[in-house]
């Protein structure tokens, strides 16, 4: 074969490459970014999902009311060169829970270039003036006093027992280069001429999950209810009553679990000698929660202050 | 079967040292480039206070007089220890679909290069346990990944004698502790828990530029900072006696237990350093 008709052999296949993927980098496509929370949020706990169970290991069922995100600073980036291509400022509140609705919009970039883009966004603390979408004007301004990004509201039963807990947290990530859950590559594929959508998942067992590590992890909350006190409501701040090295019932003796066995909550060695609270474990496990088209994941770190 | 792998290992090893040491010497410097260098571990404090006698986060006053680590293997990692996403491998390692943790997992990058054995620390001694010579990369190293085994559990660097003083223990720490008019002497006898990652200490920071040995008498040292181990010890919490002694045990039900098995097994539990010549 000669080089000439190698040459019209790959122009022809990437013409059809490129048709095929909708990749086209000539033209140009919207891209619509939702906010979900999936069916842990709408359902609460337990509930199924792909065929699994998800429930507390020690029998607590949960229901939230409010789940509000903060999210700003959405960039599609070019990812040869890191070039911001559209930018969402923000930023906007959002209460997953109040929405009414499985999905609510974030942003839509229109008339973006048709080519695999990288996504990028933060979660900063409520501002004044932040954009507020089905969010009790109340529970706003408390998270812009508090510097709060999330807040979930809710409650929970065992027996007879039943703890609401109301927990801000100043999560104050930058989540970079999120790797698309739908098909475990990076970013996303602007197609031409098309409009396509995208969600960040709002992962809600990672404010009750055991570990900090891969592997063995289990949703619990008895932690939680034993700080709740008096007014059987768990505050952010009485999560720091729970020393990690040394988890406490609400009689003030060793938390343990169903079989007598002590509960452990495994930090993975990633907390520092100074935050082994459960405060700490939550906002860390919190941060990590936000996730791109299902479970695909993102570079979390913290905003610099 | 352990020992005829540890000698092949080990033949192999010197093999290797031997080529890498002739070809690295004459190797100009480029990226990719295979070295050797000297690796060792030590005790030290965060606070810079001496290893035998160091304040604690929760105020007391923790004095050693014996204090010994199973080391290894250690592994040297080009990348940074900030959490990055799981690779798509590890997320499909994970057990059950919608069943993962936090799922930050540490982008590591290249392996600069590895100690594969385990070695024993007095970390009460004045100068660095040799861990090896690595034949590795050059590049600088920006975050290690150690574990923490009982001797035996991985491949010996030593003879068997060498990890008497830890007693088939992964760390052995020996003293007082005193707050206030309290003063409890103790006995730490440690096997960390061999569930899940439990024994493996990842993303601690580093940013040491790695030496070829030709160039520099130098080595990279691991330093394990007791005061961060004891940090959050409540020495009150122990409350059995070695039998016939007057030392307290850390036993599993206590805080103290808890405690230390944190500490030593957490990121902040460590420090990498360059020791010149």
């Amino acid at each position: 074969m000669t080089t000439r008709a190698s040459s019209m052999l790959i122009a022809v296949a990437l013409a059809f490459s490129a048709g095929c993927t909708g990749e086209d980098t000539a033209s140009s496509g919207d891209f619509t970014l939702n906010l979900t929370g999936g069916k842990g949020l709408m359902q609460g706990y337990p509930h199924d999902e792909g065929g699994v169970t998800q429930a507390f290991a020690d029998g607590w069922t949960l229901t939230f009311q409010k789940y509000v995100v903060v999210v700003s600073n959405v960039v599609l980036r070019d990812p040869s060169t890191q070039d911001a291509v559209q930018t969402f400022a923000g930023p906007v509140a959002i209460d997953l829970r109040s929405a009414g609705t499985e999905n609510v919009e974030i942003v839509t970039f229109n008339e973006v270039a048709a080519k695999r883009l990288d996504l990028d966004f933060d979660s900063p603390a409520a501002t004044a003036g932040i954009t507020n979408k089905h969010v009790e004007q109340a529970d706003l301004d408390e998270m812009v006093q508090k510097g709060w990004s999330t807040l979930v509201v809710g409650e929970a039963k065992k027996g007879t027992d039943t703890i609401k807990f109301r927990i801000g947290l100043p999560i104050l990530s930058r989540y970079t280069q999120c790797i698309n859950g739908n098909d475990q590559t990076r970013g996303v594929a602007i197609e031409a001429n098309k409009s396509v959508a995208g969600f960040i998942w709002a992962h809600t067992p990672h404010m009750f999950w055991d570990t900090l590590s891969l592997g063995d992890e289990d949703l619990r909350f008895d932690a939680f209810a034993a700080v709740a006190g008096a007014d059987s409501m768990v505050e952010s701040d009485e999560l720091k009553q729970q020393n990690l090295t040394d988890l406490k019932d609400a009689q003030g003796q060793p938390l343990k679990d169903g079989s007598g066995k002590v509960v452990v909550y495994n930090d993975g060695g990633l907390l520092a000698p100074s935050k082994q609270t459960l405060y700490d474990f939550v906002v860390f496990g919190v941060r990590e929660s936000l996730h791109f088209n299902g479970i695909g994941l993102c570079s979390a770190r913290p905003l610099s202050k | 079967m352990k020992e005829t792998r540890r000698g092949q290992m080990v033949v192999m090893r010197g093999a290797l040292l031997g080529a890498l040491l002739g070809l690295s010497s004459c190797i100009g410097s480029t990226a990719g480039e295979s070295i050797l260098f000297q690796t060792g571990a030590r005790g030290a404090t965060s606070s810079g206070e001496p290893v035998t006698a160091f304040k604690t986060r929760l105020g007391w006053t923790v004095r050693l007089s014996r204090a010994h680590l199973a080391l290894g293997p250690v592994t040297f990692f080009e990348g940074r220890s900030y959490f990055e996403q799981a690779s798509w491998l590890s997320r499909m390692m994970v057990k059950t679909a919608y069943a993962h943790a936090v799922h930050s997992q540490i982008d590591t990058g290249t392996v600069l290069g590895e100690v594969p054995e385990q070695f024993p620390i007095d970390l009460l001694a004045k100068t660095p346990a040799d861990l090896g010579v690595v034949f590795g990369v050059k590049g600088t190293c920006r975050s290690v990944e150690l574990e923490l085994h009982p001797p035996g559990d991985g491949y010996l660097g030593l003879d068997n004698g060498a990890y008497s003083a830890l007693d088939h223990h992964a760390i052995v720490l020996e003293g007082v502790a005193e707050k206030d008019a309290r003063q409890i002497e103790f006995l730490a006898q440690l096997i960390i828990p061999q569930e899940g990652r439990q024994r493996i200490v990842s993303a601690i920071d580093a940013d040491v530029a790695l030496r070829n040995l030709s160039d520099s008498k130098g080595q990279i040292v691991v330093d394990a900072l007791l005061d961060q181990w004891v940090a959050n010890v409540d020495f009150d919490s122990l409350s059995a006696k070695l039998p016939g002694s007057e030392r307290y045990l850390f036993t599993e039900e206590t805080q103290a237990f808890r405690a230390l098995v944190a500490g030593a097994r957490s990121r902040f539990g460590y420090r990498v350093t360059w020791l010149g010549e």
